[in-house]
Order: structure tokens, then sequence, then C-alpha cells
């Protein structure tokens, strides 16, 4: 897919200012304008283990700190544990005489071999479950500290709460539930209102003793000099770091890891809050509800072959375009100028703003403006003129009349046509200075717009800036 | 019929113990010796060209499992020539590549693996899938290489016990692949 798409050499300038393959960037069909990863607002939708695919609900993977419950990663290389199940004598505790065999389970890693009988773990009688945690000697701590602050947020919340109470009591409720504050906390903050609350909150937090710094730390073992370190008995970085409470030095303390729980996000253009991708929410589900990715509907740009450029001259450089959507496309190439080019933008941005406060129905959070790397190693002389991109057709493939004959190209704009694809030369000449040459080009389109709104017009011209790293120069 | 399939004497000669299950369909070159119990998968290939290949007991090798022994370019064939040796209970998944000078007992070369000539495998050894051991060099027992940067560890337990799989091979196959015959022992 990565290399279908060219992610490293032909990237879209989203309207964030971030350059991004056509796979990660989105096409707000309401704003009109290049969403990334970097300026639409994520949600949780739904959390979900990768592995046993069970669906869990935000309170219950709180508690189990964002972790399966009963998939495991291997401590060895992180790759997901499977069950194998052996078979072991036993003696029968009243006739030693007698034997029978017993189904054991245990964990096993097929990348590595790591097994949990490496760390002398017991093999389990039951398939799934029952392997306990690592106890952690911190925990009390840990849960003491929990405690304190929580304790702490309430008490700060209740202040703030007495100050505004008067005008704002609805939101604050919701506020908690996304602040990932526990429920309880919310149920807790109403215990004023009751006679029969607990006074001692202001006496918990007071419990809290702070550690004291010292300046003498642990000496290093004797043996570490004059020890050989065996490689293969010591851990690596990422086996220590993918368990950082304990932080394992020999591989013989490796435990198995719980699965990190995954979510499943929808996205959401900030500008005008609707929903730019939605998966369906079963987790076994692959499929979204709303996917507005841009390779749905701006015109894909590919470099046909990739070539070494002579320097100092002009190189004839072959893309193909290519139409996704269900109708056709008028579009031509222009110039593209990243000073001139940003100014509009951010010209179009201070108008766009004052617009979205006077209406004060939506709540903007401005993104700061990212800068990417604009810089063009080359000059790009682009064919003049439109050109018509047929629609998508899946049958297409099937027919048998040449495509070509039914659009009156320009020979000197069009070097092919085939289906929905059209191949175009253009001609580089990379600057003096470079080795590796990057052209831009805005790749301006009629986008028909299928969201059935009466205020906008349903063929909007579109600006698309794109960057194509045509590849290295040679002398 | 059966003269029609045979081997030809004049590019190999394959010595089957009693007990072996040793596809024709796989392609033979040079002096062979095939241990019993072994499995043999029809479209393996073993290439004995620069001396003699002895294969153990109880090795599994699959379809497109590749066993070469070759000489490096430029040196003379010896007299009497090398011999490379493979001991018992190995596995040689599917389109394995082995040109290694010793193979121990109870190692697994994964699917796509390549081990080079040079290396020697011990005991126990595990060469993961995809990964090319090229450098001559001779690998500690129960050695696992495993990923794309060829992460080493020791495992504690041995590589699971074939029998199960080889005495259902040894069921099967002959049901649908023509074998080669074991020499018979010569009258005493």
């Amino acid at each position: 897919m990565a290399h279908l798409f060219q992610v490293d050499r032909v990237k879209l300038l989203c309207s964030c200012g971030v350059l991004k393959p056509i796979t990660a960037i989105y096409l707000c069909r309401h704003c009109l304008k290049l969403r990334c990863g970097n300026c639409v607002s994520h949600e949780v939708d739904t959390l979900f283990c990768p592995n046993c695919l069970e669906n869990l609900p935000s309170t219950e993977a709180r508690l189990k700190r964002n972790r399966c419950g009963s998939c495991f990663d291997c401590p060895s290389c992180s790759h997901t544990l499977v069950t194998r199940a052996t078979s072991v004598q036993t003696t029968a505790p009243d006739d030693p005489s007698k034997t029978s065999s017993r189904k054991v389970y245990y964990l096993t890693c097929t990348r590595c071999r790591w097994t949990s009988r490496d760390v002398g773990l017991k093999d389990q009688t039951v398939a799934s479950g029952g392997w306990g945690e690592q106890d952690n000697e911190h925990y009390r701590f840990l849960q003491f500290l929990m405690e304190h602050y929580r304790a702490l947020a309430q008490a700060e919340k209740l202040e703030r709460e007495k100050k505004r109470s008067s005008h704002r009591k609805s939101t604050y409720l919701s506020l908690s539930d996304k602040y990932s504050l526990p429920s309880l906390l919310g149920r807790k903050s109403l215990t004023p209102l009751s006679p029969y609350s607990p006074k001692g909150d202001a006496s918990q937090i007071s419990e809290m003793i702070p550690l004291e710094a010292s300046s003498e730390v642990e000496g290093l073992p004797d043996d570490i000099f004059t020890e050989e370190v065996i490689l293969s008995s010591v851990t690596n970085m990422e086996q220590r770091m993918a368990s950082p409470e304990f932080q394992p030095e020999t591989v013989t303390e490796l435990y198995p890891l719980r699965k990190h729980i995954l979510p499943k996000r929808s996205l959401r253009c900030r500008h005008c809050e609707h929903n730019l991708s939605k998966p369906e929410y079963n987790p076994s589900s692959i499929k979204f509800k709303i996917q507005l990715g841009a390779f749905y509907h701006v015109p894909e740009v590919r470099l046909v072959k990739s070539i070494v450029l002579k320097a100092g001259v002009e190189n004839g450089v072959q893309i193909s375009l290519c139409n996704p959507t269900p109708h056709d496309i008028t579009l031509a190439l222009l110039p593209f100028v990243p000073e001139a080019y940003l100014q509009a933008q951010q010209k179009e941005e201070c108008s766009e703003g004052g617009l979205v406060t006077q209406g004060g129905l939506v709540r903007v959070v401005d993104i700061p403006r990212e800068t990417s790397d604009l810089k063009l190693t080359g000059d790009v002389a682009l064919p003049q003129g439109q050109v018509i991109l047929a629609a998508r057709d899946d049958t297409a493939e099937y027919d048998d009349h040449d495509a070509a004959s039914a659009y009156k190209d320009d020979p000197q704009v069009v070097a092919w046509r085939r289906a929905n694809k059209v191949g175009m030369n253009l001609l580089v000449t990379p600057h003096s200075d470079t080795t590796r040459v990057k052209i831009g080009l805005v790749l301006r389109y009629d986008y028909t717009n299928t969201v059935a709104t009466a205020t906008e017009a349903r063929i909007v011209t579109l600006n698309v800036p794109i960057m194509i790293d045509v590849g290295p120069v040679s002398e | 019929m059966t003269s029609l399939k045979q081997l030809d004497p004049s590019v190999c000669s394959v010595k089957v113990s009693p007990g072996a299950v040793v596809c024709l369909e796989a392609d033979y070159v040079g002096d062979i010796t095939i241990g019993a119990r072994t499995v043999l998968h029809p479209k393996a290939r073993i290439v004995a060209e620069a001396g003699p290949i002895i294969i153990g007991e109880g090795n599994l090798i699959e379809e497109q499992a590749q066993i070469i022994f070759r000489l490096p370019e430029g040196t003379e064939v010896t007299d009497p020539p090398p011999v490379m040796v493979i001991g018992n209970n190995n596995v040689f998944e599917v389109d394995s590549y082995c040109e290694a000078s010793k193979i121990g007992d109870n190692n697994v070369l994964e699917a796509k693996c390549c081990v080079g000539s040079g290396v020697e495998l011990t005991r126990g050894c595990v060469v993961g899938s995809l990964c090319k051991l090229q450098c001559p060099q001779v690998i500690p027992e129960n050695t696992v290489v495993y990923g794309s940067q060829l992460s080493r560890r020791v495992q504690t337990d041995k590589p699971a016990q074939l029998t199960l799989q080889l005495d259902f091979l040894t069921k099967i196959l002959p049901n649908y692949h023509r074998l080669i015959k074991p020499k018979k022992k010569p009258v005493p």
C-alpha cells in the first residue's frame, strides 16, 4: 500500500501547513479544505483489545490500566503470545502408583520462542486467564499517591464549583468525564449537598509526606568492571522500557506483558465539526461509516517512472493523474510559489476566523500553523491548458473501445489516456546546487460536491498544492 | 513405469535407510545418504556437489527446502572429498536454504531463512523465517535468531518433539507420492 501510493515521493500540503502523503490526508467536504491528523480533533469511540477484539467500556479500561485481561505480549520481542497446550503426567495423591495425564497450558512466543516457563511461571490448568500480576513493591505508595491527588483534585474542583455554581451548573459532570477523572469524583462532588457526607476530605490531603531528595545514590556493584557481560542474558533497552514499573535487567526477569488496548478513533474537522472519519463500532469490523480520505476525493498524482535527472538541462518527467470520483474532473496544473501561497493562506485564515467567532456557535480551537520544508530544488515547466479526467468506472477495464477518442486532447498536454487515468509530461530543470530535485505544483480541479446543502455550489474549484520528490540528480 | 521414474545414476546416488520417507519428485544431485525416519517432501532440493551429504535420523525436509553442499569458488576438490553432515531431528521448513558446513541435532530452519556456507549450527538452534546468516560462524547451542535485526536469544526448553508430525507424514505421503525405496540390505 505504501509503495502503491508513493508516500515518500508525492506529498500534499495540508491546510495546516504539514506535508503528508495522500493516504494520510482527508478532505473536509464542508470546509472544502485538506485536513490531516495534525489539524483534526481525535475522539475515542471504542476501546478494544487488538488480539481478542474484546470491546471494553472506558471505565473498565481505566481500571485495567488500558491493558487487556487475557492477552499478552512477549516481553522479549513484543510479539503476541499464544497459549500452548501440553499434557503432563501426574501421580494421584492417594495412590502413587497410578498416573494420570493432565492438560496444562503455558504461554509461548512463536517469533523468538520465549515461553512462560523461562521465568518459572507455573503452567496453568485453564486455557485462558489465571496468569497473575507481578507484585510491584511500590504499589501501595503509588496507590497512596493516586488517592492523594484525587482528593486534591476534588477539593480544587469543589472550590471552583462554589465560585461559579450560580451560572454554570450543567457542564461540570460532562467535563469530569472528558478529562478522565473517575466517575467516582463526579459523585463525590455532590456529597456536600447531602447531610451524610463525610467531612474528612481536608484531612486526607494533609497526610502527604513529601519524599526527601538525597545526593547519595547507591554505588555500582563491585563486579561490574570485572565480570564479563553475556549479552544474551541481559535485557536490551526496548525490553526494559516495555515494563516501566519493573525495568528488568536480566532475561530471567522478563514477565509476560498484558496487551495494550487500542482505541477506535473518529476524526472531526475542527472548523465545521463534521466527521471526517468514523469507524464502525464493532472492533472486528474494518469498515467506516464515514471516511473522507483524500484518496477518494482528490485526483491522485504519481510518478510514472523513477528516473535520474541530469543537472542543468530540462528533463522529461511523466506523471499520471487518476480520478477516484464517479464524476468527470476538469483540471489544470498551475505553478506553485510557496511564499505567495502561504501569505494567501494566512489572509484567508484571518477572514475565516473572524466569521466563525461572529457566529459564536462553533468553538474553534486554533491549531498553530506548522512550517514544512517547502524549498523547491527544481524548476518545472507545466503543460498549459485544461484536461478532463474521466470518471472512475469499475467496468471500464472490460470495455474494448478506446477512451482516448472521446476526448479531444491536446497532444502537448496529454501523453496518454487510459480509463480514468491521464499521463502528463513535465519538464524539470534541477537547480544547480542540489542533489535531489523537489518540485511543486498546484492541482486546480473542479470537485463535484455531493453534500446535500442548498447554499453551496455543487461544483467547486479546489486548489491542492503538491510537492513531488522527482529523484536524484546526476552530474 | 518404475524404470522411467527412477533416478539417474549418472547424476546422483541416493541411499535411503529403512523407515525413511523420501519422495521421488525432489531434486537430487550427487552422493546423498538419508537416515531412518527422515521425511523428505517432494520438490525439495539436495545438491551434493562438493562431496557427499549425510542426513541423519528423524529429520523433516519440507517443500522447496534447499540443502546445498558446494565448495566456495576457486577451491579444488580434495581427496577424499569433505562430507556435509546433518544430525538428527532437524526441521528444514518451506523454502529454507542451507549451505551450512555442519548441522547438529534438534535445529529448526524456519521458512525462507538462509544459512550460508561456513555457518555451523550446533544443537537446538532456531533460525527464524527470512533470517539470513552469511558470515562463517558457529551458532552456540539453543540460540534463537529472529526478526529483521537478527536478534538473538538463548532458549531454555528444547524445540517441540517432531514424532507426531513425522508419524503422520510417513503415513500420508506414500498415498500420494512415489517414493525412493530403501536399498535392500546385502545378504551377509
